[in-house]
């Protein structure tokens, strides 16, 4: 015979499971409302990777995904016999990581400068100011940009002639390329980029401020060891996301930019498949070049991801 | 994300594809023997067919129930069923083929695939020769007077199975480009034109371009381009002026540059007894050397390496540059060519610049000319079938094809009714037609060209040419004696699918044309020592997929004996 504990014990899970589904019972909207998207997901994102398969065949429309023939990884031997392929697979890490490391402080910086202005209305002007030129397309910046660069119309090279120098072709100059590339990026993305720290600093508690200060912290004190430790999850987390699209170094900011002169520096994957027309009727290719930087983008997330949680409580999970 | 965006969306289609093609009962006929008895006659139209059509001219924007959709359908018994995608759009066209979802009839204005391929992936069928012949009459006709037609589009291993139909271009026969100087600068700075010289037209801009059928010696035109430079012929006392300025995405500014060499870009000759491709040639270097030379004597806008074509046209607005690349049409006017160099100058009425449009540089050994617009003949184009098309739908499609885009009476079918729908631009059938504003020029409640292949005979060509561009033409960029001497075609070109170099064209494109590009790029700059560098960069052209293409170019015939067949 059961005691009375012993029949505790046992129905405990039941009595769990029971208010696990009296508590679903109840948000049964908001699960519904949660299955919308989830089933869109399931959709859209999980039943498409069906379509990798044909990286590793010669698609053909007609024969579909399944019986078109296995192609013994040709897609990747060509990919990795092309040295083009090569020389852009390096300058894309090259890039991507310059702009991972100068662009990527740029915006945590910026948000935390902006938290310290005391003026409500310089504040909300420098933000609105600096949310600009992320809403204008590339085709209209890289225009600017190329007019002040200009050799002959560009106000940089006006300063140099003016002091006697030699203009200088900026834009198809192998050695100014990249760093141009870096501070356009960073002036587009730098208000946008800063929106989120901003929002986290917003939820710092007060009182952590107003300890600092009784123990006799100054403004910059605060920053460093108040606002900085408090946004470092979000910043760990952008900065893992970021990582995942490491291979993703600027598709249309460079396209509107280069040209065959920088190629050697500035040509990336996705700038080397699209001027090719390799996508074009492609399909098979196209996805093999796709999966080949995916991989390489949840292979880095899961590295920093798993380094960071060694090192730290923060991570994305 | 873009990229991401396009890969997935492809696979996304492709997985859909999975299922659709596995429901899809395929009744193709593709390759098969047709019992060509058992199908109607010509002009049997009893069995009403819907059938959905795409042109060349096809951007999804043909309203349904058009006037030349309700024509048709009366006419040939059919419903026609409009294509809403717009066949000009890479990405569109990339997944309406991934889904298979491809109308009966279209003619994609981009290709990345050869017609043998689009047939191996099972998205079209051939077309049998004697199909043709019972129902595209004037289609075999026209194929027969260009040679090598009935040879073309062949399926592998086949002689009566075509791939698909093509068309006639007579509206790029003869010189496509033709060098351009700033008149007005030569007058100011001392040079004679090269021979007589004659107006294009009387007013519109017109008056201000003129032209003559001499040419400069490549001598004379580096005279001509240092005093531009340097001889301050806009007269603002400012050094801001240059003689040439090319651009970095194509190489139609060098046109007849190149030709003066003997040369045209992709094209292929015989060199100290071998095959080479233009890019690798000795002449080209040259050419190379002669631009490189030119550059440093600054004769050459620096800012060229960041101009694309639309940034040059601009560019040649402002009124610093001296040499122009141009075609029959830019020199005319024509409608379709406003905000395009050279003509863009002399569009403002205010405007006191003049243009002289002459022949092509003569080169060092007296070579003068521009490469061909099509390597042989004047055949271009792809019209295709989709698989799915059975032999009685196919049967309907050619004798539509074959009215519309053959039989002249059919010019309803891309400008309505003279006096009702168009309107002749001057004189009645020897100037362009135009659509009036009621009606659509292209597809929208007019239907016109919606359905239509872009082939034309010399008739049609003067249906949308102005008659100052038929008189250039006449006069002298198609006349025979200009055609003979200064059309420079390939010496050899696969037309009739023999070998493999359509496929291996297409797969190391991307490579081969970097390779080029930046060569030529940094050879022109003087960032490279072209003698130093040249065997490195054939090297690099011949192992990147150069070597294969040669090989494959080398099996293919001679242009000249394709030419006479």
């Amino acid at each position: 015979m059961q005691t009375v504990i012993e029949r505790a014990v046992e129905s405990k899970p039941k009595r769990k499971e029971n208010i696990n589904w009296v508590r679903m019972k109840k948000m049964k909207m908001l699960y519904f409302m949660m299955a919308i998207p989830m089933v869109m997901l399931f959709i859209f994102h999980y039943i498409p990777m069906y379509g990798i398969l044909i990286a590793f065949k010669n698609f053909s429309p007609g024969l579909g995904i399944w019986d078109s023939p296995w192609n013994n990884f040709e897609h990747f031997k060509r990919l990795f016999s092309d040295f083009l392929f090569i020389r852009a697979l390096q300058n894309t890490i090259v890039i991507s990581l310059l702009k991972l490391i100068i662009v990527f402080p740029a915006p945590i910086i910026f948000a935390i400068l902006l938290n310290e202005i005391k003026s409500e209305k310089f504040k909300k002007v420098s933000q609105s100011i600096s949310y600009l030129p992320h809403f204008m397309s590339w085709v209209i910046l890289s225009a600017m940009v190329i007019e002040v660069f200009s050799p002959q119309r560009g106000i940089i090279n006006y300063v140099i002639t003016f002091f006697g120098g030699e203009a200088i072709n900026f834009m198809s100059d192998k050695g100014s390329f990249i760093p141009i590339l870096i501070l356009t990026d960073m002036w587009k993305e730098l208000g946008w980029g800063a929106i989120i720290y901003l929002a986290t600093i917003t939820s710092i508690d007060p009182q952590l401020y107003e300890a600092a200060e009784i123990d006799g912290a100054g403004r910059f004190r605060k920053m460093i060891h108040v606002t900085l430790p408090s946004i470092m999850p979000m910043v760990i987390i952008m900065f893992i996301l970021r990582l995942g699209a490491v291979l993703n170094a600027g598709f249309d900011q460079i396209l509107n930019l280069y040209n065959p002169l920088v190629y050697e520096v500035a040509d990336i994957i996705d700038t080397y498949v699209y001027r090719s027309g390799l996508e074009q009727f492609q399909f098979d290719y196209a996805t093999a070049v796709g999966l080949f930087k995916n991989v390489i983008g949840i292979a880095l997330i899961l590295t920093a991801n798993a380094i960071i949680r060694r090192k730290s409580e923060h991570g994305i999970w | 994300m873009k990229k991401y965006a396009k890969v997935l969306s492809a696979t996304a289609l492709s997985s859909a594809l999975l299922l659709t093609t596995a429901c899809s009962n395929n009744e193709a006929t593709s390759g098969e023997k047709i019992d060509i008895a058992s199908l109607p006659d010509s002009g049997d139209y009893s069995d009403k067919l819907e059938l959905s059509l795409s042109g060349s001219i096809t951007k999804g924007k043909a309203e349904d129930g058009n006037y030349v959709q309700k024509r048709l359908e009366e006419q040939f018994n059919i419903k026609i069923k409009n294509t809403k995608v717009d066949t000009w759009n890479k990405d569109q066209v990339n997944l309406m083929v991934a889904s298979g979802e491809l109308p009966d009839t279209f003619a994609f204005t981009a290709g990345g695939k050869t017609p043998q391929e689009l047939f191996d992936a099972g998205l079209t069928r051939t077309i049998p020769k004697e199909m043709l012949e019972k129902y595209a009459p004037r289609y075999m006709k026209m194929l027969g007077e260009n040679p090598p037609g009935p040879e073309m589009n062949l399926l592998k291993g086949s002689d009566n199975e075509y791939l698909q139909l093509i068309g006639l271009y007579s509206h790029v026969d003869g010189l496509t480009w033709t060098p351009t100087f700033r008149l007005d600068w030569l007058e100011k700075l001392g040079f004679e034109p090269p021979g007589e010289i004659k107006q294009v037209g009387p007013s519109g801009g017109r008056e201000k371009i003129y032209y003559t059928d001499k040419a400069y010696t490549l001598e004379e035109v580096e005279e001509i381009l240092k005093a531009f430079t340097f001889n301050d012929p806009d007269g603002n006392g400012k050094n801001d002026t240059y003689g040439i300025s090319p651009y970095n995405d194509q190489m139609h500014w060098a046109a007849s540059l190149m030709g003066s060499f003997g040369l045209a870009p992709d094209y292929n000759f015989i060199e100290d007894d071998k095959l080479v491709v233009t890019e690798i040639s000795k002449k080209y270097k040259e050419f190379l050397k002669l631009l490189a030379k030119w550059y440093d004597m600054g004769l050459i806008d620096p800012e060229f390496t960041t101009l694309d074509l639309n940034k040059s046209w601009e560019k040649y607005k402002q009124g610093k540059i001296g040499y122009y690349i141009a075609q029959s049409s830019y020199l005319a006017m024509d409608d379709w060519t406003k905000g395009r160099a050279p003509q863009n100058l002399v569009e403002n009425p205010n405007s006191t610049a003049k243009i002289l449009a002459t022949a092509p540089e003569i080169g060092k050994d007296g070579q003068q000319g521009v490469g061909s617009f099509i390597p042989v003949g004047n055949l271009a184009d792809a019209f295709y079938v989709s698989k799915n098309v059975t032999d009685e739908e196919l049967a309907r499609i050619l004798q539509i094809f074959d009215y519309i885009n053959f039989d002249n009476e059919a010019r309803w079918t891309l400008y309505g009714e003279v006096g009702v729908h168009s309107d002749w631009e001057g004189e009645p059938e020897k100037s362009a037609l135009k659509v009036r504003p009621e009606y659509a020029a292209e597809e929208g409640n007019s239907g016109f060209w919606g359905y239509n292949f872009r082939t034309y005979d010399k008739e049609r060509v003067q249906w949308f040419t102005s008659e100052y561009t038929m008189n250039l033409r006449k006069e002298y960029f198609a006349r025979d004696d200009v055609k003979e001497n200064m059309l420079i075609r390939p010496y050899k070109w696969d037309v009739l699918n023999k070998t493999k170099m359509a496929e291996m064209k297409l797969r190391y494109q991307g490579q081969l044309k970097t390779v080029v590009d930046e060569f030529r790029m940094k050879a022109i700059v003087g960032e490279i020592d072209i003698d130093k560098e040249w065997d490195k960069y054939i090297e690099n052209w011949l192992n990147n997929g150069g070597q294969d293409i040669l090989a494959e170019m080398d099996k293919s015939d001679k242009v000249s004996d394709l030419m006479k067949q």
